[in-house]
């Protein structure tokens, strides 16, 4: 399993992963003449030797991706996901296996984390303890007296500061798109390369005899159980979810986003594998 | 001022009820899932109407509630209506002690009939009769069997008549002329006086004699009258005498009326203006003050159709709460 990278100057590493090298690269690519400012020890003596000018080599300046995870941390996403297990733990396994497995590939893994108050940013780093920092991050942050989520606003602030292009991975939930997020997608995917993953929220409805009962982490309201089994209420908040999952899904393809969705623990591996083979096939428009 | 503090402490009692209620409410999300994007439900427009039936439910509810808590306490407070009735029935005891001397057949006879009269509308009163001559005779003693007091009385009515059926063998002068004498006044209202069964201080029954008799002694007697008063005084019984042969200078119509007055009863002289009856009725007025029933007071729960009102709300708070979920 791998992330592909559609990039033309990333393209140079398609299929390399495993010739990835740590620190600086090795790679020769040409040589040049000496600038001041060059490291000497950059000089090719010996082709100094044959020329009449002191030469240097260059390498590929890097062969590294930045992998980005912009991770929403409000306290959404301290809720229970579909499966009934917490949101948190599925965001942070699926940002631990994609994080990892670009470690393994000699990437590094850089992350934004952010609710409608502060945003957090982790540098880059490539080790198992840089990713093991990064996830315990993001269990801290995550908390159900945490401020609300704005999307908007943490993927403007990373538009804004990822300069380097990178391979973004955004870890949020069902959210409903708006056209000022839409605008910021668009804006990120425009540089970078994006990818959605989707934590599936819970079911509002109580469909079993011995459903617990639920409360709003906004506003900590309980839901009525009277609302919570209307027959009727379900087949309308049905069709509202699969609506609100379809605008999402159509609204990301048009723009070439790889999406996926995550409904359980069990499940988050099977998903990543989905969504990285997806992402690996679509062409770039 | 002690009582200052009584509003400061209810006051207090509400709002700790009120704070506890609201923190048991944020603190009760132990049981249940926090969820995320809860706009999912309440963006739909079937969110708003359900929600708004589930209020009004919740206030029917509520409602209802309240309404139960109210007939509940009205219950609870017992309504009730005070019912004071002073009953009718004077449970006397009454002694009817006849001179049954040649002179006075006509008046017992009469006393006979007004008695059948008086019998007829009793209830709980006891009637004993004694007739006396030279000695006394009781002819049935203190009984509440008015049907066998009819009967009786009405045979004494007839024999002092002299009316009595062919098949009627009976002697009202049986038993009175075992000694020597007429009109043993003294002893036979001594007799009478000893007649009344339960003397204890318990038994607050009124006890009064009616004593007919021209108070004409012919004889020895063993009590004189005033001897015979002063038992009636010592047993609390009053001597009601009616005298048909009343002269008011003569010294055994004085004796009678001072030896009567002397018990607490009156003395009759029965003349031209006077009948037996409006003597009688005249006597029952009398006794009438000395019978001691307090009013009766009782006190009557009065739940009326509140149970049944409190059972319907019940019923129909417990479907509104089942439709609600509440």
């Amino acid at each position: 399993m791998g992330i592909h990278a559609h990039r033309k100057t990333i393209e140079l590493l398609e299929g390399e992963y495993s010739s990835i090298h740590h620190g600086r690269s090795h790679d020769f690519d040409d040589l040049r003449e000496y600038a001041p400012g060059d490291e000497v020890k950059d000089i090719d003596w010996k082709a100094t030797a044959r020329s009449t000018v002191p030469l240097i080599k260059r390498y590929i300046a890097s062969r590294q991706h930045n992998i980005v995870f912009i991770v929403d941390t409000g306290r959404g996403m301290a809720a229970v996901a579909e499966s009934g297990e917490p949101k948190k733990e599925i965001a942070i396994q699926a940002v631990g296996v994609l994080a990892y497995l670009a470690t393994r590939h000699g990437d590094r893994v850089s992350m934004f984390t952010g609710d409608e108050e502060h945003i957090d940013f982790t540098p880059a780093g490539g080790s198992e303890a840089h990713i093991e920092r990064m996830l315990r991050a993001v269990d801290a942050r995550i908390q159900l007296d945490a401020p609300g989520s704005d999307m908007e606003h943490l993927l403007t602030q990373v538009a804004r500061r990822l300069g380097h292009r990178s391979i973004v991975f955004i870890v949020s939930d069902d959210i409903a798109l708006d056209r000022d997020m839409d605008k910021q997608i668009a804006r990120l995917h425009a540089r970078h390369e994006v990818l959605w993953i989707s934590v599936g929220d819970a079911d509002l409805m109580a469909r079993q005899l011995s459903a617990p009962p639920v409360w709003a982490v906004d506003g900590g309201v309980e839901i009525p159980e009277y609302l919570r089994r209307s027959r009727g209420l379900q087949t309308v908040f049905d069709e509202g979810v699969a609506q609100r999952h379809e605008i999402l899904a159509t609204r990301l393809r048009k723009k070439g986003v790889s999406a996926g969705r995550i409904g359980s623990l069990d499940g988050t591996v099977p998903a990543l594998f989905r969504l990285l083979e997806r992402h690996r096939r679509a062409r770039r428009s | 001022m002690w009582w200052w503090w009584i509003p400061l402490v209810i006051l207090v009692v509400v709002a700790a009820t009120v704070g506890g209620f609201l923190v048991y409410r944020r603190g009760r999300h132990g049981g249940g899932l926090p969820v995320a994007h809860v706009d999912r439900l309440t963006k739909l427009k079937a969110y708003r109407s359900a929600m708004r039936r589930y209020r009004w439910l919740t206030a029917a509810a509520l409602v209802l509630v309240l309404v139960g808590g109210g007939v509940t306490s009205v219950i609870a407070a017992r309504p009730a209506a005070v019912d004071a009735q002073q009953n009718e029935d004077y449970k006397r005891d009454i002694l009817l002690c006849l001179d049954v001397s040649g002179s006075m057949v006509g008046v017992d006879a009469e006393i006979m009939r007004v008695f059948q009269n008086i019998v007829k509308g009793l209830n709980g009163e006891r009637i004993g009769l004694r007739v006396f001559d030279a000695s006394g005779y009781m002819a049935f003693p203190m009984t509440s069997d008015y049907e066998y007091i009819m009967d009786q009385l009405g045979l004494y009515e007839r024999a002092f008549d002299g009316t009595l059926g062919p098949d009627e063998d009976f002697d009202y002068q049986a038993g009175t002329s075992s000694v020597s004498g007429a009109s043993l006044v003294g002893d036979g209202l001594a007799g009478c006086a000893n007649d009344f069964g339960d003397l204890s201080d318990d038994n607050d029954r009124p006890r009064s004699i009616i004593l007919a008799t021209d108070n004409i002694v012919n004889g020895n007697q063993i009590y004189s009258l005033e001897q015979a008063g002063q038992l009636a005084v010592d047993n609390e019984v009053r001597v009601y005498a009616i005298n048909p042969f009343d002269y008011p200078l003569d010294t055994a119509s004085q004796q009678l009326q001072t030896v009567a007055e002397g018990t607490g009863g009156e003395y009759y002289p029965m003349d031209l203006g006077s009948t037996v009856s409006g003597i009688i009725d005249n006597i029952n007025s009398i006794e009438a003050g000395y019978i001691q029933t307090p009013p009766e007071v009782q006190v009557v729960d009065q739940p009326g159709n509140r149970p049944l009102l409190l059972v319907i709300v019940v019923g129909v708070l417990l479907v509104v709460a089942w439709r609600a979920r509440i």
